[in-house]
């Protein structure tokens, strides 16, 4: 990894992790932000999609479909913006398909791990329970939008922290004349 | 390739190229080990983790696929499983990241190759397994990148198998599901691929997963439009690249023992297969999953010994009672260099190629820098470079 890519992952993380408090302290604006980083997550996708076909999907055999996928994202993405009020339910099943799935995962991996005897499957297996139970707290807690917005931001600075660490990891290789 | 090249027929090749029952054991084992050698097992021996030569499914699932997620993957398909033919391969305008994975497609016949092979000259049996294993795939994977790529390594529907029938082919449409567990319908053309998925870098995009396991089987020969090919059709004879790669590897072997004096690319020992030419064709074509039984019954013919089957636990009790110093003289000590040193030296030909999708490479004239595992490998190489002075 570059230092500049360092420097730029560990800003990204930091800016993160003060938006993920900030939810906490303030979580009455809370859901509408939520709403707001989703869809300007949309759009952000749809340029990305748009760049990626410009620079590579435009030599691969089919590599059209991106340019239409990118257009469909981008549309949706400003459309959703231009709306004053995403039904909440949308973005508590968002909230809880994410977790569920990440936690199905893990726990997979916690038991291929334990199949090979390795030391890691606790940890695994915590992970994929806490995010299982995160899943649930999502539904059960429908009513609560404050509860909502403690859990997406949660998942930003649990998100934040990772990138930062990912930043200061060790990346060089030794090679050998 | 499965376990049946990987380890049957690579006894085979060795018992050809000279070496003894023992020996060829060994270097089928470090061939077949490759396969097996995941950071999930090496973390039960508390051995180096970045000698891990591949990958459990859910291991790759749970990589973050960010710049260090990314090169953790390359390092370890590139250097074992698809080994780049040209890292300054050339395509009229496209982005320079673009041809950073263009010039990881495996191809066979490739100066990496013969570095590969180089490599394993004077080391020990499993270093030569090691080379072998990835001499073997360069034949089996080629046309794909051991990266994550779309743009590479995606398929389309445009699939076919071509079936001998009578003095020519007949064309089937090759259908894939995406069931793992419904396993490989041979008979009715059916076949298990990974799902198409539009993220550049997700490993459903890894190696030949869009392919699903035709490279794998011997028998087959198809027809498809890779990703990279401008929609120009290619054919992929198994049958051929397999007798190629079984050729290849008695030569590669018989320079290793020191019987030929310089291994060259596109070179095969036809002559000392030749009495067995018949017989190791006819297992490569015949249509079936799995080939360990023949190819298993071919070695024992040829050496008159029994060979075991592949136990992944074989040498760890070894390893695990060894003390810290004696570690790298024990079976699986000795597979960790090699395969940390086939790694750092695939990893530093992409790396001076201006290409930093396996990771980064630092040369160490200027004192040890980078992963402490790598410091037995500094260790190694002194120790061997002070034995050559003497």
């Amino acid at each position: 990894m570059t230092g500049g890519r360092r420097v730029t992952d560990i800003l990204v993380g930091v800016l993160t992790m003060l938006l993920g408090f900030a939810l906490i302290l303030f979580p009455k604006h809370g859901l509408s932000i939520v709403a707001g980083i989703l869809s300007m997550t949309m759009i952000v996708y749809g340029v990305r999609m748009l760049i990626y076909y410009c620079s590579m999907a435009r030599h691969m055999v089919g590599g059209r479909t991106m340019l239409y996928i990118a257009v469909i994202v981008l549309d949706l993405g400003v459309f959703a913006w231009t709306l004053t009020d995403i039904p909440k339910i949308y973005i508590v099943l968002y909230l809880a398909v994410v977790h569920a799935f990440s936690g199905v995962i893990d726990i997979m991996r916690g038991l291929e791990a334990k199949k090979y005897k390795a030391p890691s499957w606790r940890l695994s297996a915590l992970s994929g329970a806490v995010n299982l139970t995160v899943a649930i707290l999502c539904i059960v807690f429908l009513g609560s939008t404050d509860m909502i917005v403690y859990i997406y931001s949660a998942g930003l600075i649990y998100s934040a922290v990772t990138r930062i660490i990912t930043a200061f990891r060790k990346t060089a290789i030794v090679y050998i004349q | 390739m499965n376990k049946d090249f990987h380890y049957y027929a690579t006894y085979c090749a060795a018992y050809l190229a000279g070496y003894s029952h023992e020996e060829s054991l060994a270097i089928c084992y470090s061939a077949q080990f490759v396969d097996w050698c995941t950071v999930t097992y090496l973390s039960t021996l508390k051995a180096p983790r970045s000698a891990a030569t591949t990958q459990l499914q859910l291991e790759m699932m749970d990589v973050k696929m960010n710049a260090v997620g990314l090169q953790d993957i390359t390092r370890i398909w590139a250097s074992f499983h698809f080994l780049p033919y040209d890292l300054y391969a050339q395509k009229p305008h496209c982005s320079k990241r673009y041809l950073n994975k263009y010039r990881l497609i495996c191809k066979p016949n490739g100066d990496l190759l013969v570095d590969t092979v180089k490599l394993a000259k004077d080391k020990s049996l499993q270093a030569v397994g090691v080379a072998m294993h990835v001499l073997a795939d360069t034949w089996a994977h080629s046309n794909f990148a051991g990266t994550p790529s779309l743009v590479i390594n995606n398929t389309d529907h445009y699939f076919y198998e071509l079936i001998p029938d009578g003095d020519g082919f007949r064309e089937r449409p090759i259908k894939f599901s995406h069931n793992p567990g419904a396993g490989d319908d041979i008979e009715k053309g059916v076949y298990v691929n990974t799902l198409y998925r539009t993220e550049e870098n997700t490993i459903m995009n890894l190696g030949h997963g869009r392919a699903g396991h035709l490279p794998d089987y011997s028998f087959i020969r198809y027809k498809y439009l890779p990703a990279w090919g401008d929609y120009e059709e290619v054919v992929k004879d198994n049958p051929s690249d397999y007798y190629h790669a079984f050729c290849q590897m008695v030569c590669a072997m018989r320079y290793l023992r020191g019987e030929l004096p310089e291994f060259e690319k596109d070179t095969y020992d036809t002559e000392k297969t030749a009495p067995w030419e018949k017989e190791i064709k006819a297992i490569i074509t015949k249509r079936q999953p799995d080939s360990c039984g023949d190819w298993r019954a071919l070695g024992e013919k040829l050496s008159g010994r029994a060979i075991e089957d592949f136990d992944l636990d074989k040498y760890r009790d070894e390893y695990l009672a060894a003390d810290k110093d004696g570690k790298d003289d024990t079976f699986l000590g000795r597979f960790i260099l090699a395969a940390l040193s086939q790694k750092s030296m695939v990893t530093g030909k992409i790396f001076r190629s201006g290409n930093k999708l396996a990771g980064y490479s630092v040369d160490m004239k200027k004192g040890f820098r980078g992963i402490r595992d790598y410091r037995k490998l500094i260790k190694e190489t002194k120790g061997a470079q002070k034995d050559d002075r003497r």
